[in-house]
């Protein structure tokens, strides 16, 4: 079995918000909570919640853009504390949402490009002209591209360049953050494809982020369904719609939308205020399978079957 | 640079700023060479000359001297001391703001506190307050000036500079190997050049006015040297004996400052993102219509039918077609989804029914819009207002941006109520805003009535969004992409809300949106839009089984399903077309998998099938 390439412990991750009056106690609002996680070499791993859960603040902490409060993330086996900022940025990259936002938009396409050549691998000009060309064909856009400003190209092609500036780095791995939320169906899917296509060229490892469940089931191996900071469930991306063990991913599963389908909904959403933690699971109030221990005991990650982690005390029964 | 040129001179009041400003600057700089008398010399028995006597152009002062001289002298003067105390203001507070932005947190609060406190003193007070502990003199006067407008720089700058650094692009950066310092210096800096120019065009000429203000109080320039403040300074015990020793010199600090700030003016516009493709006219209440065909209304069974609906944009003596040629109709209590990719028309067309898209630059050039048996677009402003709204209501995809963010929820159902209905008690329209805020499902509609939209979740935002749509018993409500920012549970309820509203009220619904699956649960037909025209329409569920479009069948393909168990989506190849650049013929041809040269040839028409319609030549059989 080969190890992990990332093994994230106990991961913590809090913002202090603004007193509400001058004299009121700092408020901490813990955005992720206590998160382990281990991601195989080669794997493409999913990570799915809806807003507010989490999972861009749990992206952003492993690539070291935000500090963990506590806890660890290890990449090949080293803790990213211990190593230095230009040589976790060559390890692990991250691909931003919204792609015309991560580009400079004072600065050509080729100037937003050639940073990490010259700064995080020293090239010098004629190799950063070498390298940009061979991943401007990788990525599948013509070479005029680089003369041109962020504000003149299409969300895919910004896309497409935001893909680039994280492979140039020459990491391994990427962190892709909602990468084709922002862009039309069509254009979606060329996207995934090309994700397809890099990940056996390079031998990349994935973690995707987003909130779309057919999107993550279409192109992850594993899934993280990830619930008010926690994780609640870890299971294969196969399993997703049909053979998930915790109320959360069922409900999520229920109410996506399919062409064959009815509307299913619950009947109130009562989302935890997320300055005031619950004592118990978080998911309760709005879950179909609570029981007694749920309000007071707060259900840790347990191995329940193969391959399938859930984080609930009266999981689903297949 | 030379369209940044170009736009100034284009605007005429800007232009006449630079004019002016140039003529001035040209005559200070070449002031020197134009062998013009000493303008300290005095010479008693020249006083008070009039202008235009004795080769005094502009004639003499108090003491003689000549003031053509000493105008041109003080102007260099002026313009000067302005020009530095704008640049050390500028630089200064830029630097402060930068830091302030950059690093945040105490930083931030123990520079803008300080910048606070300069602030708290009236301006011109502390202007004279640091006059009078350095002493007067041009020199004081000038660090005077430049240090009461450091506040101003520093606290623009700031401002940008916060939403900069939270921007992606920097944190991508910091991703791509720079340090904070190579951050400021690479990244932010030429984002906010345009910001601090900005700043300093608008502001240069209030310190000129400033400097002078001072001087005219003794503590700027002293004498014998003349810059502006002090001419009218040392004139004003002459005022009305001698009025040209002080109406000279005011008309030119007055010619100096209206040129500055015209031109400041004109540069801020020009450099305005916003402003850029001249979009802040006003737009008008109905969108223009200008229809060339004599227009004939068949009577409609239907709620509403759309016929050969046309809407184009009218951008820099360019025509470019938005939509073309649409038509569909709904029955009451149908619900009709279009679909199609951003770009496509579905929002102009929702838009177009009520003339709601912005003129300029939209101009709805053909079609009827029959509603109930009248031609919508032929209504009047006093007329169509009574349709929107009322018997024609929206839901927009950001209820963010549709709410009032300063009237509370029970105020904005009641507003749309009494514009329509004003001889309503107050008490009455409350409960009915009560019992609409039931309707769309929400828990306690008693508190929710005092709530502003920010104490309320997206989802909470968007049924209110509907009960404001349903407030007036609309007979049809067009939905453009009403669930898209929502997350897929409260997605979930609200089509769930609108699918039983339309039937227990018997509702037409138009649904927009890009997404098939959310369509497939709530529609009955649907109109599948590609460069602004539909190109397949029919019963929702047979059209999703058997598409007879290229485009229906791809976009399809396309669209990942939850439990579907196919894979990956597959890409259409390409690009949706420019709408400027359309062809004759079939606008997905480029695209299209089963393409044939008779695609190109000329335009597609809509072939029927029994209740379902399409433009393609092959005729629907798509399975080869």
């Amino acid at each position: 079995m080969p190890k992990p390439i990332i093994q994230i412990k106990n991961l913590c991750k809090n913002f202090s918000i603004k007193q509400a009056s001058l004299l009121g106690p700092k408020q901490v609002l813990k955005a992720v909570k206590n998160v382990s996680l281990d991601v195989k070499k080669g794997e493409i791993f999913g990570i799915i919640g809806e807003s507010g859960c989490g999972k861009s603040t749990l992206a952003r902490t492993i690539v070291g853009i935000y500090k963990a409060d506590s806890g660890t993330v290890k990449l090949n086996e080293n803790s990213i504390e211990n190593i230095i900022s230009k040589e976790l940025n060559r390890t692990i990259q991250y691909v931003f949402q919204d792609p015309l936002g991560s580009l400079n938009p004072r600065k050509t396409i080729r100037q937003n490009l050639q940073t990490p050549l010259h700064l995080l691998l020293g090239l010098n000009s004629h190799q950063i002209n070498q390298k940009l060309t061979e991943m401007m064909e990788a990525v599948g856009l013509p070479l005029r591209t680089m003369y041109q400003y962020p504000h003149e190209i299409s969300g895919g092609q910004a896309q497409r360049i935001g893909i680039a500036r994280a492979l140039l780095a020459g990491s391994q791995i990427l962190v892709l953050d909602e990468p084709v939320s922002a862009l039309d169906v069509s254009v979606q899917a060329q996207i995934l494809e090309l994700l397809i296509n890099l990940k056996d060229k390079f031998s990349l490892t994935y973690i995707f982020i987003s909130h779309d469940l057919a999107v993550i089931e279409a192109f992850c191996n594993r899934v993280a369904v990830m619930y008010y900071g926690e994780i609640a469930e870890v299971l294969p991306a196969t399993k997703l719609y049909s053979q998930s063990l915790h109320p959360y991913t069922n409900l999520l599963a229920r109410t996506a939308p399919r062409l064959d389908n009815e509307i299913h909904t619950e009947f109130q959403i009562e989302l935890p205020d997320p300055l005031k933690p619950p004592l118990g699971c978080a998911f309760a109030p709005r879950c179909s399978n609570v029981g007694e221990r749920c309000k007071e005991f707060s259900p840790e990650l347990r191995l329940l079957k193969e391959n399938s982690y859930v984080a609930c005390h009266y999981p689903t029964k297949q | 640079m030379r369209v940044l040129y170009k736009k100034i001179i284009r605007n005429r009041l800007a232009g006449f700023g630079a004019a002016l400003v140039s003529i001035i600057c040209f005559l200070s700089l070449i002031t020197p060479f134009l062998g013009l008398p000493d303008p300290n010399v005095i010479d008693t028995s020249k006083r008070f000359m009039m202008p235009l006597v004795d080769g005094y152009i502009f004639g003499a002062d108090h003491l003689g001297r000549d003031i053509l001289s000493r105008l041109l002298w003080g102007t260099r003067l002026s313009i000067f001391v302005g020009l530095v105390a704008a640049l050390i203001a500028a630089s200064i507070g830029s630097v402060i703001g930068i830091l302030a932005g950059l690093y945040g947190g105490k930083a931030d609060t123990l520079l803008m506190r300080s910048i606070d406190v300069l602030m708290a003193f009236p301006y011109i007070l502390l202007a004279l307050a640091i006059v009078a502990v350095l002493g007067p003199g041009l020199m004081n006067a000038l660090i005077a000036v430049a240090i009461v407008n450091i506040p101003f720089f520093a606290r623009n700058v700031r401002g940008v500079t916060l939403s900069l650094v939270q921007s992606d692009f920097i944190a991508a950066a910091r991703l791509s190997g720079r340090n904070t310092f190579s951050i400021l210096l690479f990244e932010l800096l030429p984002n906010l050049v345009s910001v601090i120019i900005v700043a300093f065009s608008t502001t240069i000429g209030w310190m000129i006015l400033e400097t002078a203000g001072l001087s005219f109080l003794g503590l700027g320039s002293q004498p014998p040297q003349s810059d502006l403040g002090s001419m009218l300074g040392e004139a004003r015990a002459a005022l009305i004996t001698h009025p040209h020793t002080s109406f000279i010199p005011g008309l030119m600090i007055f010619a100096i400052v209206m040129g500055i700030n015209l031109l400041g003016d004109g540069i801020r516009d020009a450099l305005d993102p916003r402003l850029a493709k001249g979009m802040l006219r006003r737009s008008q209440p109905i969108t223009y219509i200008d229809r060339q065909k004599n227009i004939s209304l068949p009577n409609t069974i239907n709620l509403i039918s759309v016929n050969d609906l046309q809407t184009e944009f009218q951008i820099d003596n360019k025509k470019i077609k938005a939509i073309r040629n649409v038509s569909f109709s709904i029955e009451k209590g149908q619900c009709l989804a279009i679909v199609g990719e951003s770009g496509s028309g579905k929002s102009v067309t929702a838009l177009s029914l009520t003339g709601l898209v912005a003129s300029p630059p939209a101009v709805i050039s053909g079609g009827v819009v029959n509603f109930q048996n009248i031609d919508i677009l032929s209504l009047n402003y006093e007329e169509i207002r009574k349709i929107r709204g009322k018997k024609i209501s929206y839901i927009f995809q950001d209820p963010n941006s549709s709410l009032h963010p300063l009237h509370s929820i029970g105020d904005q159902l009641i507003e749309v109520m009494l514009v329509h209905e004003s001889k309503f008690k107050r008490h009455i329209l409350e409960e009915r805003a009560i019992q609409l805020l039931k309707d769309v499902m929400i828990a306690n509609p008693e508190r929710v009535m005092n709530s502003y939209p920010h104490e309320l979740s997206g989802g909470m935002r968007q049924r209110i969004g509907i009960a404001i749509a349903l407030a007036n018993d609309p007979e049809l409500i067009i939905a453009d992409e009403p669930t898209t920012a929502l997350d897929v549970t409260v997605q979930a309820q609200i089509l769930d809300i609108l699918n039983r509203l339309r039937i227990q009220r018997g509702l037409s619904l138009l649904f927009i949106s890009h997404d098939m699956n959310v369509i497939a649960s709530i529609s009955d037909k649907i109109a599948i839009m590609y460069a602004g025209q539909i190109i397949e329409t029919g019963p929702t569920q047979e059209v999703l089984d058997q598409p007879f479009h290229p485009y229906t069948k791809a976009l399809l393909a396309c669209s990942p399903q939850i439990g579907s168990s196919l894979g990956l989506p597959k890409p259409i190849k390409g690009m949706p077309p420019l709408m400027e650049e359309l062809s004759e013929g079939c606008s997905f041809a480029p695209r299209c998998s089963y393409f044939t040269k008779d695609c190109n040839k000329e335009p597609i028409v809509l072939s029927t099938i029994e209740n379902r319609s399409f433009r393609c030549i092959k005729k629907g059989s798509l399975d080869a």
